[in-house]
């Protein structure tokens, strides 16, 4: 899986959890750029992404996310192994 | 031309920049020079202030809380591990701020401009009294068992004396709940401090009940009296405010209804006929030498015994009077409005006074009514008898056979001198410290005549289960 | 010892500042704080103060463990130790006479409630070490590897009390190597008297009256007097702990330490989740990393998580169940808002929002007031007359006279006014002699007034201490 085709699908579950079929993000978008997307709903996005990609984040990781770019990353470094 | 132009464009330009950079750095410079004022003065206000409160002298003394402060407290190692000792070192020190009694008056100031007055001058200070005027039939008097730890803690609470004629005074500006004879919730009214009242039907058919019991306790040839003393808010208090407190004469006459052989004595009625007069105090929360004199005239009434008109005494006038409301609202216009202390001292001087500690040792003579020379003005109404804490007998050269107990609160201080040529002997106990069983105290000493008295915060409040306490211990 | 009173102002902090002061390498400084520190505590609980050694001894090892067997089971194992031994600590000291308490009540036992006094400050530093152990583990900090720069960590005395909840992470590099400007030493101060002033001139005055009006049974209290004194006891709160807060974080800078804020205007909020984005932040954010994202249950875990985090919220205040149900009655709001959705949120208009947030804070604040059952009963009767009480009585009308002009002060200083004020001040220029010293002239004012109002305030203390 490629970074390309990660930042793709993740962006098709940030506009289904956020409800937003304009929602467009890059890699640096943050929570901060994203009304909706605060630290509850967090939860929910991150059980989105977790089902899209069949793994599991660790709480380390759900709690230090910095941006959509970090998540991608990690998506990545999981769907390798 | 151009050239030169040009030049003088730059310089201008060179000009603004460093006027504007000048204008800059000089802002700065001048922050950081108020900066460091700003540590300097604070420094040196946090660092003066320390030094002052090591190098001056520590009051030892509070006149307006009318207690010793806190002493500095003597090392141990089960106070240290308690925590105590540190605490107590703590509190010395701030107990004790230099200055401290003008420091607070000047608190009372700075207090006094949190808020305005109403239009009609009136300020409320302390807790809201809960009113409570349910009845109920059937009330479980409190057993002896739950009255006496409060006894024992009401000793504990004891602290020292001001007046330097008695060792003891009154305590009840440290535990006011204990020893109930006052309220907190003070309105301020015209410079009067009136104490708002709340009152309890039940605690007040509780009170009359000890009462009943005492009367059969003591039989048929005992006379029992109830003289239940009103407040200054049964007076004093304007009408649009009359929602803030319970009623006294309400709560006086349920304690009536309930009476059973006892005689109540209408000191309600009696002090109500000279309301325009002095009968109490602005700033202290007891009642005046002269309404305590109508009161006792009322009884000498009820009990059918000689009574001495006023013209037997002598009228001593002491001024600066500001008494323990002062203290408990820290209201400016309390202190800043002293009155006259005005009391009565027999002509006649032929009765005798014996103290006794609350267990009938150590008798020492006395004088009924102490001197007041060395007393400061918030303790004045301690001219009766010096203290609560302790019994007092006056024997007199009335020779009619009556003998009287007076089992009160501090406002029966003030009764005895006025019933010297009523009763050839009169005791009186404080119920809240005596320690002896009451009714064959009263058998001992051959009592004919037994009066409560005390004011209406003490009959429907905690003070009368210590009656319960006195009668059967 | 507390903040605001003339033994620390006067006699503690002086000889602080002074050895302090007096030092110059950056290992004496430390030496300094810790001992002071260790005092300062020792001084309230000459026995507990083990205690809090004990934790620090414990923690500093696991801490190491956990960095050394990181790729082992061997870190899990610190990690989970450490977590059983602070909470532990926290069930054993704070919440045992509870638990007992409750055992008793559904099973009709008969234990008896240990006799155990909580030690001041337990639950602020317990939480501190738990952050830095979890930083550990998720190597977001490195382990501290000298002791005393750990326990200065845990036992620096402006925050040991009464929070913030300082991270590590936030004064790792402080403690090393720190300096203090004097744009620290100006603004630490001034902090430190504002802090002050907001307890002292306006938290205890408000405390009270709301005492004269909660202070016996309230059941005869007029509907307005109940509302008059809880809408009082909100800002009280507010101006005790957030002045503590101040006078934590101005006495840090002092030292050169730079902690987060604690409290942003929360009554400026918009709706009930802002306002615990804006009312002890360290306490919201420790929850926010620490246990929200606890990956405990399943599909429905945003809202089980919620809950969970609301439920911890309030009994972290106090062992008793009005607490916890104070923590679950903003849970339910910010449930219900989530419900809502930010969008249509946003749609509602601005001052139903703020009636709505207002009502709800203010009505929190009961529950937190009355650790009664019957009387927080009483309370929710008061509020809309069901007690056969009185609309309106005199003594609400002549408390409010009385205290006018503090009240006044009390609602503006809840609003940013006088940062606002500040701000536009400091832009223009020319007036920076003026406001340098007016600056100086307020804070010594303010300086002088609090301890006025101190040598009266023979007991006094802070609402925070139990936590």
């Amino acid at each position: 899986m490629n970074m390309n085709e990660i930042m793709e699908r993740l962006n098709e579950v940030f506009r289904d959890v956020f409800d937003d079929k304009r929602l467009v993000v890059d890699e640096y978008t943050t929570a901060d750029d994203i009304e909706d997307w605060d630290s509850l709903e967090h939860i929910n996005l991150i059980a989105a992404v977790e089902q899209e990609f069949k793994m599991k984040f660790k709480m380390k990781e759900v709690s230090g996310m910095k941006n959509v770019g970090e998540m991608a990353e990690i998506v990545r470094e999981r769907a390798k192994r | 031309m151009e050239d030169k132009n040009q030049t003088n464009d730059f310089n201008i330009d060179v000009e603004l920049r460093d006027k504007q950079w000048q204008r800059k750095r000089r802002s700065r410079i001048a922050r950081r020079f108020f900066k460091v004022v700003n540590v300097l003065m604070c420094g040196l206000t946090f660092l003066s202030i320390a030094l002052l409160m090591i190098v001056m002298k520590r009051p030892t003394v509070s006149e307006i809380e009318n207690r010793n402060l806190a002493k500095f407290p003597s090392f141990s190692f089960s106070d240290y591990f308690s925590g105590k000792y540190t605490s107590d070192i703590e509190n010395y020190y701030n107990d004790t701020v230099p200055g401290r009694e003008t420091l607070k008056n000047l608190v009372a100031t700075v207090r006094s401009h949190f808020g305005k007055k109403t239009e009609d001058d009136v300020k409320i200070h302390g807790t809201i009294v809960a009113k409570d005027d349910e009845k109920e039939e059937k009330i479980e008097t409190k057993p002896a068992v739950t009255t006496a730890p409060a006894k024992e803690s009401a000793k504990g609470t004891t602290t020292g004396a001001v007046t330097s004629a008695e060792k003891k005074t009154t305590d009840i500006l440290d535990n006011p709940n204990i020893e109930g004879e006052i309220s907190n919730n003070i309105l301020v009214y015209k410079n009067r401090g009136i104490m708002l009242y709340g009152g309890s039907f039940k605690k007040g058919q509780a009170y009359a009940e000890t009462l009943n019991r005492f009367k059969s306790d003591l039989g048929k040839n005992v006379n029992v009296y109830s003289l239940v003393a009103p407040t200054p808010v049964s007076y004093y208090l304007p009408k649009k405010y009359g929602d803030m407190t319970g009623s006294e004469i309400d709560n006086i006459e349920n304690i009536n209804e309930y009476l059973k052989n006892v005689t109540p004595v209408d000191a309600y009625g009696a002090l109500k006929k000279h309301k325009d007069e002095k009968i109490y105090p602005r700033t202290d929360h007891h009642w005046t030498p002269l309404g305590a004199y109508y009161a006792a005239e009322e009884f000498a009434k009820s009990a059918d015994v000689p009574f001495a008109g006023l013209s037997k005494y002598k009228k001593v006038t002491k001024e600066g009077y500001v008494g323990t409301l002062y203290g408990y609202s820290g209201d400016a216009d309390l202190k800043n409005n002293p009155e006259d202390f005005v009391y009565y001292v027999p002509k006649d001087e032929s009765y005798t006074t014996t103290y006794y500690d609350n267990d009938m040792t150590n008798k020492r003579e006395g004088k009924l009514l102490i001197n007041l020379d060395n007393v400061a003005p918030v303790s004045w109404y301690l001219v009766f008898m010096g203290s609560d804490d302790k019994i007092a007998h006056v024997h007199t050269k009335a020779g009619n056979g009556r003998k009287l107990a007076i089992v009160k609160d501090s406002y029966g201080n003030a009764l005895a001198p006025y019933l010297t040529e009523s009763f050839e002997d009169i005791y009186v106990i404080d119920m809240r410290y005596f320690e002896l069983n009451a009714v064959s105290y009263f058998k001992e000493q051959g009592i004919t005549d037994v009066l409560f008295a005390m004011n209406t915060f003490s009959a429907t409040g905690q003070n009368s289960e210590y009656l319960e306490a006195i009668r059967t211990r | 010892m507390v903040f605001s009173s003339l033994f620390f102002l006067y006699l503690f902090l002086p000889l602080c500042m002074l050895s302090y002061a007096a030092t110059k390498t950056i290992k004496s400084r430390n030496t300094v704080l810790i001992i002071f520190s260790l005092i300062f505590y020792a001084w309230g609980e000459p026995l507990y103060v083990l205690i809090l050694i004990l934790s620090a001894v414990v923690n500093y090892i696991l801490a190491l463990l956990i960095e050394r067997y990181r790729d082992g089971t061997g870190a899990k194992a610190a990690l989970v130790f450490s977590l059983v031994f602070n909470i532990g600590m926290l069930g054993i000291f704070k919440y045992s006479g509870f638990i007992a308490e409750n055992i008793n009540a559904v099973f009709s036992a008969d234990i008896e409630p240990p006799d155990i006094r909580l030690p001041i400050g337990i639950s602020f530093y317990t939480f501190q070490i738990i952050s830095y152990i979890v930083d550990c583990y998720w190597e977001k900090v490195h382990a501290q590897k000298s002791f005393p720069k750990f326990l200065m960590y845990v036992s620096l005395f402006p925050q040991l009390v009464a929070g913030p909840i300082v991270r590590y992470s936030t004064i790792e590099s402080e403690i090393n190597m720190r300096r203090t400007t004097i744009d620290d030493l100006s603004s630490g101060i001034t902090r430190l008297i504002f802090g002050l002033s907001k307890k002292v001139i306006i938290a205890n005055n408000l405390s009270t009256i709301v005492d004269s009006f909660f202070g016996s049974e309230i059941k005869g209290l007029s509907v307005m007097g109940t509302w008059y004194a809880v809408i009082l006891y909100a800002m009280q709160i507010y101006f005790d702990f957030s002045g503590y807060s101040d006078m934590a974080i101005g006495l840090g800078r002092i030292f050169g330490f730079h902690f987060d804020e604690n409290f942003n205007y929360p009554f400026i909020c918009r709706d009930v989740s802002e306002f615990w984005q804006r009312w002890h932040i360290s306490l919201g954010t420790f929850f926010r990393d620490y246990l929200l994202y606890l990956p405990l249950f399943g599909k429905r875990r945003k809202y089980a998580n919620l809950f969970l985090v609301w439920f911890c919220t309030g009994l972290w205040h106090g062992a008793s169940w009005n607490y916890v149900l104070w923590g679950l009655y903003f849970g339910l709001f910010i449930f219900i808002e989530q419900l809502v959705g930010k969008k249509r949120m946003k749609k509602i208009p601005i001052a139903v929002k703020h009636v709505y947030n207002k009502l709800v804070i203010i009505i929190g604040f009961g529950i937190f007031y009355f650790e009664n059952m019957k009387e927080l009963g009483n309370f929710f009767k008061n509020l809309i007359g069901l007690n056969g009480n009185k609309f309106i009585d005199s003594f609400v009308t002549i408390s409010l006279e009385n205290n006018l002009y503090l009240i006044i002060a009390a609602v503006l200083f809840c609003f940013p006014v006088a940062k606002a004020v500040g701000q536009l001040v400091q832009k223009s220029r020319r007036f920076c002699y003026v406001t340098g010293t007016a600056q100086v002239a307020v804070n010594i004012c303010l300086l002088l007034c609090s301890s006025l109002l101190l040598v009266d305030a023979t007991n006094n203390p802070f609402l925070y201490f139990r936590f």
